[in-house]
């Protein structure tokens, strides 16, 4: 139990910290305004034919205020231009700040530059040591991707391999099977047949050697009757 | 016609940012991500024309975890999810090796497949509470349901994660023993 509560809060730890660029490009939003915007105005115009006529003296009042305070604003804008004096000379004007303005600025902004760069250093270099390994950390984790599909596309195919000589293992055992197997059942039949052959010779060979014996015993029967007379007339 | 007057610039503005990282989560790539953003928007202003809305930040993000969740889904059937998962990266870490970080990209993405598995109110809540750390109020608030309902699909989507991340581990662990173990029997039934 605990080894799947661990997979699950690893895993929702690994997609939490996946990292997400953290705002979306400026296109993208733009676009997305944009359609808005034309989806919206679809709506206005389809709800403004619909508008009463109260609906537009009202915004008509809106316009009459707009109209009146636009203008206010150009009449104070000529009003003021008349009463202001002539204008000064922009020439004279900055012939007489530039040496002010060069004391007074370049000189502290050139030793504000110096004293920025030389504390910035250590942390230029700071930064650039951080980028450098997590550049190097980002190319070893794409090897180490590349290189485990690499690994899985080729156990794949051993796979595939061993499977296909197995296949071909298994072929050949049921080939030499179903050979030994016909071997059998010829030899079967020759012993069957040479089996036979020997039960009729030997049938025959009895019924030879029966006549003998019979043959025999009929040629010495005769013999047998004399001898016995003979035995018993003697004593 | 909308029940209130909006400033889309602004709530784009302002909120574009929550809705991508949503969506690039779960999608993990840029093109996905666009399109889920711009649907988000479109739909909340559909959703505006239809009620008026008092949590722009809750909906957007409703919004777009269930399109993301939909892109997930079709990804899933057209069985692309490998590659297209392949942009997602884990965020640099100096303490962690470039394993343990692949290791990292490949169980979450293994997650985000598996969510896609889940029914599509599981889903949501399950992202919504673990992802964009909402409140069960919150999200039982924008799903339209109760706060208990919200809870319960919580709890069955986190024992369907467990059992699918498990099965999905052990098949992987178990793929190599087996194989040993099928050889063995074959070359006992050979010799026998």
């Amino acid at each position: 139990m605990k080894r799947r509560k661990d997979i699950l809060t690893k895993a929702i730890e690994a997609l939490s910290k996946s990292r997400v660029s953290p705002e979306p490009p400026q296109e993208l939003v733009d676009a997305t305004v944009a359609k808005l915007a034309e989806m919206d105005k679809k709506t206005a115009d389809a709800a403004s034919k619909r508008i009463t006529f109260i609906q537009r003296m009202r915004s008509q009042k809106g316009w009459v205020r707009y109209a009146a305070a636009i203008i206010l604003i150009v009449s104070a804008y000529f009003a003021g231009r008349l009463s202001s004096a002539r204008p000064p000379d922009a020439e004279e004007l900055y012939a007489a700040l530039k040496p002010v303005m060069e004391r007074e600025m370049l000189e502290p902004m050139y030793q504000q530059w110096q004293l920025v760069l030389t504390s910035s250093n250590a942390a230029l270099k700071n930064q650039l040591y951080d980028e450098f390994r997590s550049a190097l950390n980002e190319y070893a984790v794409q090897t180490l991707a590349a290189s485990g599909a690499a690994t899985n596309q080729l156990l794949r195919e051993l796979i595939q391999s061993i499977n296909a000589a197995q296949m071909q293992d298994r072929r050949w055992v049921a080939s030499a099977l179903e050979q030994v197997e016909m071997n059998r059942m010829r030899d079967r039949a020759r012993f069957a047949d040479g089996l036979e052959t020997l039960a009729v010779l030997t049938e025959d060979e009895l019924q030879r050697t029966k006549q003998d014996v019979a043959q025999l015993l009929l040629y010495s029967q005769p013999i047998d009757s004399n001898q016995e007379m003979h035995e018993n007339a003697i004593p | 016609m909308c029940l209130q007057v909006i400033n889309w610039q602004i709530i784009v503005q302002k909120h574009g940012p929550a809705v991508w990282q949503t969506a690039y989560r779960l999608l993990g790539n840029d093109t996905d991500t666009a399109d889920c953003f711009q649907d988000t928007f479109v739909s909340a202003l559909q959703v505006c024309r239809r009620e008026r809305v008092r949590n722009f930040a809750a909906l957007l993000v409703k919004l777009a975890t269930a399109r993301a969740i939909d892109q997930l889904r079709q990804r899933v059937h057209r069985s692309q999810a490998s590659a297209a998962w392949a942009d997602c990266k884990a965020e640099p870490d100096v303490s962690t090796t470039p394993f343990q970080q692949l290791q990292t990209q490949e169980l979450a993405a293994k997650l985000l497949d598996t969510v896609a598995r889940l029914p599509d109110q599981e889903a949501q809540v399950f992202c919504l509470r673990y992802l964009n750390g909402m409140s069960y109020r919150l999200i039982a608030k924008q799903l339209g349901v109760s706060t208990n309902a919200a809870g319960v699909a919580l709890h069955r989507a986190r024992t369907k994660l467990r059992r699918l991340l498990e099965n999905d581990t052990g098949e992987q662990e178990s793929e190599a023993t087996h194989e040993t173990a099928k050889g063995h029997l074959d070359q006992g039934h050979r010799s026998s």
